[in-house]
């Protein structure tokens, strides 16, 4: 349990964010072929139960394709569950912006929330992982 | 589940990542972090209560008019059977029976009601997304109230006092009389016959029909509203003191039982649905075999009796859909009152509250192939499980 918490607790630091559900919180992370730089954006620190106002902003040396499917999904690999909804990513009149509709976490703890990114010939991945 | 509550959560679970637990301790004072954890779960952190997709739930007179409703046995197949049948007021709403016997013997254990029209998701395995919706479905249901659909409107509308009632509050006609042209047996969910004769009827008789059910339901589900969450010593905490054994079982729900991870707010449930390891196998995997019928009811929020708009309804727009992942899923139940409402579970399986405590301890251990539920590794000894269900019983 110890080492759970110290986890929580650092996971909490390496995200750079306070807790504070009412200030603006970010995390970054390049897809796994390197071909995007990808933020996570939410209006606050996110919190069990309730739906997120959050964003993925993607980022790239090329253009982001006009044409691109994002794909959303998450869970808690330490308990063997997903999220309890299932967010869809919605495309915004920013480019390379999409809104995250119905994103809800279930519980404080471990997170990962996977995007996959398919431009129809060479789909990437970024996963963010962090703790609520 | 309607949020407010949601921020002293936040504080509190980032309160419990840097919390060094405290196993020898005074039980009668609690540290800031352990106070901030147990005051997420007060009532006073309940949002206002309000389901869009019924206009009347706060309606006095629909409340008044649910209320007979729920206690009019006329709205059975044997005039014998109401919703107070099973949910009788002087068992917090239930009936301490293992499954709900009404007409013929159920396969779920009878919910209190207390509160639960704050819930997101109705019945153990969440096929109903509204409480007006969820008032529907036993009256229809052979081992229920056992009635058709135009049997039911047939029965309201011929009974002067209710067609007085139905005309005010939702401006149902009654000049012409047309329930009384309606068929006697006719059901989309009936037998072969009673389908038929709902097909028969034509668009504009069934929507009629349809719209006076969701009436029925809506007023049922404003009495129900009425009922609130009962309170508990956690609501004044501190200034409640708890007993040193329930204090102890207190810390080890937020801590070492992990309780709190699906136990949480002020209902002590985070609305989900979870597998605890107590679905049956091609039997009744729970949450994975509703989600059609969420969808496709036409009693859900999205649907054309529903009072809410399109923006209303996300949980019904972003349900999960994944079968794999939900199979053997049940809703996790509030926990207030919960040592009245025996016995436990979706289908009654446990009698006590002993059994249920032993059962997360003996569950949690299993490995590999044996494995089949999402539960953490839950340590208790025998003087933990003690204190835990002194806390437990004062919920």
């Amino acid at each position: 349990m110890p080492k759970t918490l110290l986890t929580l607790t650092l996971g909490l630091l390496l995200a750079g964010c306070g807790a504070d559900p009412n200030h603006a919180w970010h995390l970054q992370q390049p897809s796994d072929k390197g071909t995007y730089q990808a933020t996570l954006s939410c209006a606050s620190a996110p919190i069990p139960g309730a739906f997120q106002e959050c964003k993925l902003i993607l980022q790239s040396s090329q253009a982001v394709p006009a044409n691109l499917l994002v794909a959303v999904d998450g869970g808690m690999p330490a308990h063997g569950h997903g999220l309890p909804t299932a967010p869809q990513a919605i495309p915004t009149d920013t480019h390379g912006t999409y809104r995250i509709d119905g994103l809800k976490f279930s519980m404080p703890g471990e997170w990962v929330l996977g995007f996959l990114l398919d431009n129809g010939t060479q789909p990437e991945k970024v996963v963010f992982r962090f703790s609520l | 589940m309607k949020t407010g509550w949601l921020a002293a959560v936040m504080l509190a679970s980032t309160l419990l990542a840097g919390w060094a637990w405290q196993t020898e301790k005074d039980s009668s004072t609690w540290n800031e972090q352990e106070l901030a954890i147990l005051q997420t779960l007060r009532l006073q952190n309940l949002p206002a209560l309000q389901d869009a997709s019924n206009a009347v739930q706060h309606h006095p007179a629909a409340a008044d008019l649910g209320r007979q409703l729920f206690f009019d046995q006329r709205l059975s197949r044997n005039g014998k059977v109401a919703c107070a049948t099973c949910h009788q007021p002087d068992k917090a709403f239930s009936d301490g029976k293992t499954v709900a016997e009404a007409l013929a013997r159920g396969t779920r254990n009878t919910p209190a009601l207390p509160g639960v029209a704050y819930n997101d998701w109705f019945f153990w395995d969440g096929r109903k997304d509204s409480l007006w919706s969820q008032a529907l479905a036993p009256l229809e249901n052979p081992a229920e109230h056992g009635l058709t659909r135009t049997r039911i409107i047939r029965l309201l509308l011929q009974d002067p006092h209710y067609r007085q009632q139905f005309t005010q509050l939702f401006a149902t006609p009654t000049d012409s009389e047309w329930w009384q042209h309606l068929p006697e047996d006719a059901s989309p969910n009936g037998t072969l016959t009673q389908l038929q004769a709902w097909k028969q009827m034509d668009s504009q008789q069934r929507q009629q029909v349809d719209r006076t059910f969701a009436h029925l339901g809506k007023a049922i589900a404003a009495y129900v509203s009425s009922l609130p969450p009962p309170a508990n010593a956690l609501d004044n905490l501190p200034q409640t003191a708890l007993s040193p054994e329930a204090a102890a079982g207190a810390r080890l729900f937020i801590g070492k039982a992990q309780c709190i991870l699906c136990h949480s707010g002020p209902l002590l449930s985070n609305q989900t649905f979870q597998n605890i390891g107590t679905g049956s196998l091609g039997q009744d995997s729970g949450r994975a075999a509703v989600l059609d019928a969420i969808l496709t009811d036409r009693f859900n929020c999205l649907g054309e009796y529903s009072d809410a708009s399109a923006d209303d309804c996300g949980e019904l727009k972003f349900l999960s859909r994944s079968r794999h992942a939900l199979a053997g899923a049940f809703k996790v139940p509030g926990l207030r009152n919960v040592a009245q409402t025996a016995p436990y579970f979706h289908d009654g399986r446990m009698a006590t509250l002993e059994e249920v405590v032993d059962y997360y301890v003996e569950a949690s251990r299993q490995t590999g192939q044996r494995r089949d539920n999402e539960l953490p590794a839950i340590e208790l000894d025998v003087t933990e499980k003690h204190q835990l269900l002194s806390f437990l019983r004062i919920l």
